[in-house]
C-alpha cells in the first residue's frame, strides 16, 4: 500500500497538470504540498518548499500521524480524509473575511462557509464541517477522500473566492440561507455524490 | 431537431465532454439535452462524470410526462422540459456553472449586455437573473423558464446558467457568448467604480 501511495505521490504534479484544463478560468491554483493517508496511524507527504514536479522518491517523507503539525492534525481529527493539499491560490489568497454561501456547488462541495484560520492550530476549527479552509499566511488547505475530490475543493475554493472578491463590483454578493446550503451540502455528501457509482 | 436516437445520444455525450474542455462545468456539474420529438429529449445522466460515459448512458425522457427509460436522468430535466414545453423551437439546452456568469449571478444581478453582437446571439440587451431556488424545485423550474422569457439564456441565482438554442451548436455559442458578455459587465461596473 505505502509503494501505491509514493506512486501516486510521485505522478501528482502530472495529474494536476492533465486535468487543470477544464478550470482555465477559474483562476491560478498552485499544489505545494500533497499528503496521503497511509493508515490509522501515518501518512506519506512530499516535501514542503520543494515544486510537486521535482520531487522524487527520495523526497517523500514518511510521518506519523499526531497533532504536532497541521497535516498530522487535520488527519488525526477527520478520520474520511485521505488527503490533503497545501496550495497557493490566486483569488483564495486575498480574501480576508469568511465567504459566506454564495454558490451551490460551494456549499455543496466545500461546506457551508469558507473560513480563515487565524493560526496552524486555529486550522482544525476552520476546517470543521468543511472540505477547505484559507490559513493565515494567504496558503489554503483542501481535503478530499482521494487526489480527485481534494483538488476539486481546491479548484471550487478557487471559483467561490474570485466570485466572492470579482461581485464587490457588482454591488457585493447576495448569499444563500445558511440552512438551505446545509441541506444542500447533507443532499450531496449522503446522496447525489454517491451516484458516480451508482447510477449505472 | 435530430430524431435519430442513437445520433441524438451521441451528440449529448460528445456535448458533455465538450462542456467540461470548455471549464463551462467541472466534475458531474451541468447537464445538456437535445429534443428528438415533439414529445421526447435526450439528456445527461444524474450524478455521472462526463468522462466517464458513453452513448448509451445517455436517457431518453418523455417531456410531458417525465418517464424515462434506463438509468436516472439528470436531476435538473424538469427545467429542461418546461423550456421545451413554452419554447418549442428550441432544440436544445445545456445547463453549466460557468466562472463569469457565476460572478454575476452571485451578486444576484441582470446581465447587461454592453455589445451588439453578444445581444444579437443572446436575444436581447438584458439576460435576467432568475430568483433563488433550491435545484430541482418547481420554483426553479419555473423562475428560470420565466427570466429566460424572449431571450437564449437566463442565470440562475447563486446557481449557475441555463442557454437554449435551435440546436446543440447553437447553445453553446450562447453559453460562450454569455461568459464573454458577463465578463464585459463585470469589466464596465468595474470602470465605473474607479471612474
Amino acid at each position: 500500500m505505502s509503494q501505491a501511495i509514493r506512486q501516486e505521490l510521485l505522478q501528482s504534479a502530472a495529474y494536476f497538470e492533465a486535468v487543470s484544463s477544464g478550470y482555465k478560468s477559474w483562476g491560478k491554483v498552485e499544489v505545494i504540498q500533497v499528503a496521503i493517508r497511509v493508515d490509522k496511524e501515518s501518512y506519506i507527504c512530499t516535501a514542503p518548499g520543494k515544486a510537486l514536479a521535482d520531487i522524487h522518491s527520495e523526497d517523500l517523507q514518511l510521518k506519523s500521524i499526531s497533532k504536532s503539525d497541521l497535516i498530522g492534525s487535520i488527519f488525526a481529527n477527520k478520520k474520511k480524509i485521505n488527503v490533503i493539499l497545501i496550495t497557493q491560490q490566486e483569488y483564495a489568497s486575498q480574501v480576508k473575511e469568511t465567504i459566506p454561501p454564495i454558490l451551490d456547488d460551494q456549499a455543496q462541495l466545500l461546506g457551508v462557509t469558507v473560513r480563515i484560520a487565524q493560526n496552524e492550530k486555529d486550522a482544525i476549527r476552520a476546517l470543521s464541517g468543511r472540505f477547505a479552509a484559507i490559513l493565515h499566511d494567504g496558503k489554503s488547505v483542501c481535503v478530499g477522500s482521494n487526489l480527485e475530490e481534494s483538488y476539486v475543493a481546491a479548484q471550487l475554493l478557487e471559483k467561490t473566492s474570485k466570485a466572492f472578491i470579482e461581485a464587490k463590483f457588482l454591488g457585493g454578493v447576495k448569499p444563500i440561507n445558511k440552512i438551505e446550503a446545509w441541506l444542500m451540502q447533507q443532499f450531496f455528501l449522503l446522496k447525489y455524490s454517491k451516484e458516480a457509482s451508482k447510477n449505472r | 431537431m435530430i430524431t435519430n436516437i442513437q445520433q441524438a445520444k451521441e451528440m449529448v455525450c460528445a456535448a458533455g465532454l465538450q462542456l467540461l474542455k470548455e471549464g463551462l462545468v467541472a466534475r458531474t456539474w451541468g447537464n445538456v439535452s437535445v429534443k428528438v420529438s415533439d414529445t421526447q429529449m435526450v439528456i445527461t445522466p444524474s450524478g455521472r462524470k462526463y468522462d466517464d460515459l458513453k452513448p448509451e448512458d445517455m436517457v431518453l425522457v418523455d417531456i410531458y410526462t417525465l418517464k424515462y427509460e434506463g438509468i436516472k436522468p439528470s436531476s435538473e430535466l424538469k427545467l429542461h422540459c418546461q423550456v421545451y414545453k413554452t419554447r418549442p423551437h428550441v432544440g436544445s439546452v445545456i445547463h453549466t456553472h460557468q466562472m463569469f456568469a457565476s460572478i454575476v449571478a452571485a451578486a444576484q444581478r441582470d446581465v447587461e449586455v454592453i455589445l451588439p453582437e453578444h445581444q444579437e446571439i443572446l436575444g436581447g440587451k438584458i439576460i435576467e437573473a432568475a430568483p433563488y431556488a433550491l435545484p430541482n424545485t418547481k420554483k426553479i423550474t419555473v423562475d428560470t423558464a420565466k427570466a429566460i422569457g424572449t431571450t437564449n439564456a437566463a442565470l440562475m441565482s447563486n446557481h449557475g446558467v441555463v442557454c437554449i438554442g435551435k440546436n446543440l451548436e447553437d447553445a453553446f455559442l450562447v453559453a460562450r457568448t454569455l461568459e464573454a458578455a458577463c465578463e464585459q459587465f463585470i469589466l464596465s461596473e468595474k470602470r465605473k467604480q474607479s471612474a
